[in-house]
């Protein structure tokens, strides 16, 4: 059966529509009246799916008109789902040489405290991005947060994925389980953050393609711009060259002077284009949330920078069988290793501890979001003393 | 050229067809007979004046010339014989200066203008070679002149021009280079809609969770985002360029485009994702796949094993037997040559496909002739064109590729020409920024520095052993049994005196094999000739391996041979001489296959294997191989140096061919290594050499029957004759290759 014909046949047994295989890559169908009004076919029909039409069949085709009735049909339905999962969840046997795979602290020192049996709640956010340059691209991005802990789920998604495919039924949800870490109005600041550089990584090879193209229209315009500017200035220069200036030669010169400039603004202008032109939007469009509720093996590990010292815990799946990285407390970064900032002990990437642009200083971005706080402070000095007599 | 419509006419053109050839007695006479016969008809006229030329007549050449004029569009068919009067009239510059106005601008270019067989074509460069390599005497220095009177120049002496003073451009400030910079702006469209928080008890039904992302899915796959046809692909590493042509062909070209890659960087394997999807979604049932001759069988075991597409080609008996019903089937693979045959073309016209492949396109390039005609006709959806030289000689043959495409892209030829060409000057665009931007519309061209392809060097050796005694004996006796089989019978047996030959020249224990399957249908003799190859116990190739195993022990080296009965032969050589092996062949389970290169990697320093091995497997830490014996396929044996000469290979590639003296595969070696160096070639160069020649068909089946159709005192002329069109194709192929990288650059890349 191919994906189409597996898809229809899904959706009408959930709209309690009768439906049958027919060869060759058909359906025959019997389907309630909202059903017959959405997708604007009989009660009793046969339809087909390949290139070959089982008779008396009508074709459906991948098209945009079938996929906006299927929409209207599914209405808002499939938004969200929580599934919990009691799988076995045996401790892992060497989990000290675990941590030391999984945790890379560059500027401090940690020891594992305890591994002990908890559940957690993973929630798994899914997009429809659309890239837009000078050519379209569509796809979609999972993403994922382990909530006790913050920690993102990149390399563990696919068989978290894999393993809620695998399962029918849902259980009830034990008690006790962590809250959502943030509030509603956060969330769009959050997920740039966090999917901006994702959604780079996906579509890298659509960048570096668009960036080679610009490359090229660049050269090409530098070249061709350049070539005039060179036949204006060497008629310049033999107009500048002769002994004696008539009126005719001295308009000439101010009018090659001119095409000079003209050539130069031209080319500014076309260069803004080519940006324009291949400046990219990325739409990103939120389609579902999957709430996945399963026992772990809960690391407790102790960090210590300098003089302070804090507890944060790392979970050890047993589905993906592997341990949590631990999270970027501002970017959500997947890229390792971690510091520790030396004012709350937030754990961040070298990037969101590194010097400000402006006064070359460290900052942590997780304790700072918005700006680097010495520059916000000297600006406020700057502000507030007396102007000078 | 136009062509001979009387059948008076067609008569005395394939008289004097016949008659050309140089240092005919008979020729002049015939060629005049012919045209006071025939005194309007273009193609005798033609004939007449190649006749003069090939007489030494060049006044008589240009007065046939003269009355073809008179009545007929000079081009550059008649440039060529007008440069080659000149030239035996000693105007060597006129001549080269008339070939240049036409645009010819070298020897194997104005070559292409030229009609005739081999022999006449070999006359004809010879005599192009001279006028290009042709260096006017330098004048010498005159001894005595007059003596310069003051203040004047002497006589005969020129003034010396005044150099005229540099002047200095005005200083300015530099225009800025930019670098590239793509800004990039993200907006989530409904984060107020986003939902984590359940109710206490299960959320949504989980099927309608599943309903929903597959439905997400299904909207990808509508738009091209999603490939359905990638996890179906078997032992095929695709590259992300090639999944992005495939997308770009099938989001934004519909199905009609021109892939003109640079050589080996799988144009083949672009085109049958295509297939492959519009399969998947039932967007095409019938497929026509047409071919060089040469490239049937590859196309048909491409399909066949990379995409599981079966395909009839047009090599089945059904074509001959019931041409209807095998026209009829849905997916076809056919040569070019076979499908413009009358007898096919009015059928083929009439048939609707959904999907027509045309590979080696630039067979197409000439509105007039029978390929363009063809494919012209043919009621199709979506049209592929491949081509690695879309442009050969003249911008006019890219429009009328594109053409094809999209009707109407460039408006008429007459104002194409009038719009993008140069006069004079056929290949050089005259309006080159809107040409190439309408090309974008059909067009795609990869290029080798796009995907960053770079391969080491490979070298290869060939040790031409000289058998001897028993084993010589034989294989003359072998020769001689096929050449009668097949005399008595023609097309009869052609398999098995093919498989006989091929098993010969690999081994004693192979055409003993192949011998006793053959049987020679109660010849006696064959059964003699099987008891004799069955005393011999090792041939003369058996001991060059030993030879070359042992001068580096511990080299990884990677043994081919095609043929089973020779494979177990060499795995009871490895053991007898202690030489650790493992043994590869398309019998073994995956996991035994693996098993043997894990030993190969790990262990043994040999592996022996037929023509599969390693496929779809990485032996990239190999870097030597030995040919025990040769296909007469040259992809074949470009497909065994592909499976260590691949991305992923860091050293450099050393190829050795063990080759018996007086065999065919000597024949096919001497043409493949030492005319066009096939070794040393970059990877994917031979399938577009091949592909230059106009043949009916593959090159196995010419070889073949070369050799079992002329005597031995015509065998060397016949596989001169074939080395000299391989050699013309492969020159074909590199002025081509240099011209269309000038013509397109980097701009037509799907990345």
């Amino acid at each position: 059966m191919n994906q189409l014909q597996h898809f229809m046949s899904m959706v009408l047994e959930k709209h309690e529509a009768a439906v049958e295989i027919i060869e060759p890559d058909g359906l025959e169908v019997l389907v309630p009246p909202p059903v017959q009004r959405a997708l604007s076919i009989p009660e009793l029909a046969r339809l087909g799916f390949g290139a070959e039409l089982p008779a008396n069949a009508r074709r459906v085709s991948l098209d945009i008109d079938l996929l906006e009735r299927l929409n209207g049909l599914l209405g808002e339905g499939g938004r969200q789902a929580r599934l919990v999962l009691p799988l076995d969840n045996p401790p892992p046997s060497h989990p000290e040489r675990m941590l030391e795979h999984a945790l890379e602290l560059r500027n401090a020192v940690y020891r594992l405290r305890g591994v002990a049996p908890a559940w957690t709640r993973y929630l798994i956010l899914r997009f429809r991005y659309t890239a837009i340059s000078d050519e379209k691209r569509d796809g979609m991005l999972d993403f994922g947060w382990n909530l006790a802990n913050r920690a993102t789920l990149d390399d563990m998604l696919p068989a978290l994925l894999a393993g809620v495919e695998a399962r029918a039924a849902t259980h009830p949800p034990p008690p006790a389980l962590p809250d959502f870490p943030w509030k509603q109005q956060q969330l769009p600041a959050l997920l740039e953050r966090a999917l901006l550089p994702r959604l780079r990584r996906r579509l890298e090879g659509f960048f570096s393609g668009m960036a080679r193209r610009q490359e090229r229209d660049l050269q090409r315009l530098f070249a061709y711009h350049h070539d005039l500017r060179q036949e204006a200035a060497a008629r310049l220069a033999a107009l500048t060259a002769r002994e004696e200036l008539t009126d005719k030669h001295q308009a000439d010169q101010a009018r090659e002077r001119q095409r000079l400039e003209a050539i130069a603004r031209e080319y500014q202008a076309k260069v803004n284009d080519a940006r324009r032109k291949y400046a990219m939007k990325v739409e990103l469009e939120w389609l579902q949330t999957l709430e996945l509720v399963m026992p772990v093996q809960r690391f407790t590990v102790h960090i210590k920078r300098r003089k302070g010292e804090r507890n944060i815990l790392l979970d050890w799946n047993p589905l993906a069988r592997q341990l949590d990285q631990a999270p970027c407390e501002y970017s959500y970064t997947w890229e390792r290793p971690r510091e520790v900032c030396d004012h709350a002990l937030h754990l961040v990437s070298p990037a969101a501890h590194g010097p400000c642009p402006d006064c070359g200083k460290p900052y942590c971005r997780a304790c700072h979001p918005t700006a680097c706080p010495r520059c916000v402070s000297a600006q406020r000095e700057a502000e507030s003393s007396p102007a000078p007599a | 050229m136009t062509f001979s419509t009387s059948k008076h006419s067609r008569q005395w053109t394939e008289t004097l067809r016949q008659a050309c050839y140089p240092n005919n007695p008979r020729l002049p006479e015939l060629a005049e007979q012919a045209v006071r016969e025939c005194p309007h008809d273009p193609d005798v006229l033609y004939l007449a004046a190649v006749a003069a030329l090939l007489t030494e007549r060049p006044g008589r050449c240009v007065r046939y010339l003269q009355r073809y004029d008179k009545y007929y569009y000079s081009d550059e068919h008649t440039d060529l014989l007008r440069a080659l009067a000149m030239a035996q009239q000693g105007q060597m510059t006129g001549a080269l200066a008339l070939l240049r106005g036409a645009g010819l601008i070298s020897p194997e270019q104005a070559l292409y203008w030229f009609t005739g067989n081999l022999l006449l074509r070999s006359w004809c460069y010879d005599w192009l070679r001279a006028v290009y390599e042709y260096k006017p005497p330098v004048a010498k220095p005159k001894e005595r002149q007059a003596p310069a009177r003051a203040g004047r120049p002497a006589k005969n002496e020129t003034k010396p021009s005044r150099p005229e003073p540099a002047v200095p451009l005005p200083e300015l400030p530099e225009l800025p280079r930019y670098e590239p910079e793509i800004t990039l702006r993200f907006e989530l469209s409904n984060a107020d809609a986003i939902r984590w928080d359940s109710p206490g008890q299960a959320g949504e039904d989980l099927d309608w969770f599943r309903i929903r992302a597959a439905f997400a899915h299904l909207g990808l796959l509508q738009g091209f985002d999603e490939l359905l046809c990638l996890p179906l692909l078997h032992q095929v590493e695709t590259y992300w360029y090639q999944v992005e042509t495939a997308r770009k062909v099938l989001k934004s070209f519909r199905g009609r485009v021109l892939l003109a890659d640079e050589v080996g960087l799988g144009k083949t394997i672009e085109a049958g994702m295509v297939l492959k999807e519009y399969l998947l979604r039932g967007m095409v049932e019938r497929v026509l796949i047409l071919t060089p001759a040469s490239l049937v069988g590859q196309w048909q075991e491409e399909m066949a094993t990379k995409f599981d597409i079966p395909c009839a080609t047009s090599y089945d008996g059904l074509l001959k037997s019931n041409p209807a019903a095998f026209w009829a089937q849905p997916r076809v693979i056919a040569s070019l040559a076979t499908a413009r045959r009358q007898e096919h073309f009015d059928r083929l016209a009439q048939q609707n496909y959904d999907l027509v492949i045309v590979d080696e396109a630039h067979h197409l390039k000439n509105r007039a002739t029978r390929n363009y005609k063809l494919v012209d006709a043919l009621q199709k959806r979506f049209l592929l064109l491949l081509s690695a030289t879309p442009v050969q000689n003249s911008l006019v043959e890219l429009y009328n590729l594109l053409t094809l495409l999209k009707p109407g892209i460039f408006n008429t030829e007459k104002e194409f020409r009038a719009a993008y060409m140069t006069y004079g000057k056929p290949r050089v665009p005259a309006n080159r920024e809107r040409m190439h931007d309408l090309m974008r519309d059909a067009m795609i061209r990869n290029t080798r520095a796009l995907v960053d392809v770079r391969l080491p060097a490979r070298h290869a050796a060939t040790l031409r052993l000289e058998t001897e005694g028993e084993e010589r004996d034989c294989y003359r006796t072998l020769d001689a049994l096929v050449r009668e089989t097949h005399a008595a019978a023609p097309g009869h047996h052609r398999l098995a005196l093919h498989h006989l030959l091929s098993a010969a020249g690999s081994s004693p224990a192979a055409a003993a094999a192949a011998i006793h399957r053959f049987d020679g249908r109660g010849d006696g003799r064959w059964r003699e000739l099987h008891q004799r190859y069955n005393t011999i116990s090792r041939g003369v190739k058996e001991n060059a391996l030993l030879e070359l195993l042992r001068r580096n022990p511990d080299e990884k080296t990677m043994v081919f041979t095609h043929h089973r009965e020779t494979l177990q032969h060499l795995d009871g050589l490895m053991r007898e001489h202690d030489i650790p092996f493992a043994r590869f062949d398309g019998s073994m389970s995956g996991p035994e296959k693996d098993a043997a290169i894990d030993t190969f990697r790990a262990r043994a320093p040999v592996l022996l294997s037929t023509q599969s091995g390693g496929e779809g497997r990485n032996v990239q830490f190999c870097n030597t191989l030995i040919n025990f014996d040769l296909p007469w396929n040259p992809m074949a044996i470009e497909q065994r140096i592909g499976r260590i000469h691949r991305i992923g290979q860091e050293r450099e590639v050393f190829i050795f061919n063990l080759v018996a003296g007086e065999t065919l595969e000597s024949e096919v070696l001497r043409i493949l290594d030492e005319k066009i160096n096939m070794f040393e070639l970059v990877v994917g160069e031979i399938d577009s050499i091949l592909g230059e020649l106009d043949e009916e068909q593959d090159f196995a089946e010419t070889v073949f029957t070369t050799w079992v159709e002329t005597t031995e005192h015509h065998r060397v002329a016949a596989f001169t004759d074939l080395g000299e069109r391989i050699l013309m194709a492969k020159r074909q192929y590199e002025t081509t290759k240099v011209l269309d990288d000038e013509l397109f650059g980097d701009e037509f890349e799907a990345g």
